[in-house]
């Protein structure tokens, strides 16, 4: 181990780093703030307070926490992407001022796992209580100022014949929605969302808005396994999606090649001669 | 932590034992650095791992 440093009752989270490998941005879910820290040493040297949300409402579907979450960082670096659970929004923010600069929203209800293209165009969002995803204008097209609003709503549906072999399915669904999990083939082409409580990847073409029904992928074997994903991640080049779950999908024929305990918290790291020389996102 | 080679069928290489954390919520890399970054829920820590070393 390089460096550990504490955040004692802060939780920290699902972080982003900039491509120069010098930067980390930690949400701290305890309280309201992106912690800003040197990677090479772990020293914090700044936050960004953004906000920490609030549980909804008994009957309003209220998810297992609170506060700030996931990050996306874009290609090159110059902007960081912040999503606090409960809340409908995603913040932008710069980081060479480590200022807040907007928020895209509202979105239909808070947020969860999102992506952003490599344009900066669009957001694709998880949403609370949502099987599918939002999309969101990353910059607001009267005022082109960073902040756009939510554009499109994408709801989609389980196979009937998936419905029909789990009758009864968990009372409690994992990550307490039903999609948490979404990400941005490498060629921009397609977004790929999550079924937590089926076990199914559903794949939406993204070239035009709205988006496109494409594939659902079942990452079962056998219809009487029940893997929950969470989280999707692609490889570097685009050829393999990584939901856990443990099935890796050709991305291009959508089909299983292999069967490994995959993760949520997955990255591909590329090495030559034995040095790291690339290294994707989760 | 667990390590699989993608060119080779996502054949599995090795694990990693990281004494003292878990229950991780955020993974990234710096290949300027040669380092993994970690976020442990166990004890609430973030923590860098040397990736030529393990």
């Amino acid at each position: 181990m390089v460096w550990k440093k504490p955040y004692e009752k802060l939780y920290p989270d699902s972080q982003a780093i900039t491509p120069d490998g010098k930067t980390l941005y930690v949400p701290l879910r305890a309280i309201d703030s992106w912690a800003i820290i040197d990677a090479a040493t772990g020293n914090e040297t700044g936050r960004i307070k953004v906000a920490h949300g609030e549980n909804y409402k008994p009957g309003n579907h209220p998810i297992g926490g609170m506060g700030p979450h996931n990050t996306w960082m874009n290609p090159a670096g110059t902007r960081v992407y912040f999503e606090v659970l409960t809340e409908p929004w995603v913040w932008v923010a710069d980081t060479k001022t480590n200022q807040l600069r907007g928020k895209v929203g509202p979105f239909g209800k808070g947020i969860r796992p999102f992506c952003v293209d490599g344009k900066e165009r669009y957001v694709y969002a998880n949403v609370d209580w949502l099987l599918g995803f939002e999309v969101g204008t990353v910059k607001d097209a009267a005022t082109g100022k960073w902040g756009g609003k939510m554009l499109h709503r994408v709801e989609h549906q389980t196979p009937a014949a998936r419905l029909a072999q789990i009758p009864n399915p968990p009372a409690r669904k994992p990550h307490s929605t039903p999609s948490h999990g979404i990400n941005i083939t490498p060629d921009q082409k397609e977004v790929w969302f999550v079924d937590v409580v089926y076990g199914y990847l559903y794949v939406f073409d993204v070239t035009k808005m709205p988006p496109r029904h494409v594939a659902d992928i079942p990452l079962f074997k056998d219809p009487a396994e029940q893997p929950h994903p969470g989280w999707v991640s692609f490889s570097i080049d685009g050829a393999y999606a990584y939901p856990d779950g443990g099935a890796v999908i050709d991305a291009r024929t959508k089909q299983v090649v292999a069967r490994i305990p995959t993760s949520e918290k997955l990255i591909e790291i590329d090495f030559r001669n034995g040095k790291p020389v690339r290294a994707g996102h989760r | 932590m667990s390590v699989y080679y993608i060119n080779d069928g996502h054949r599995h290489l090795r694990d990693i034992a990281l004494p003292d954390t878990g229950i991780y919520k955020g993974i990234s890399a710096s290949v300027q650095l040669g380092h993994l970054q970690l976020t442990s829920n166990l004890k609430d820590d973030i923590l860098a791992v040397d990736l030529a070393t393990d």
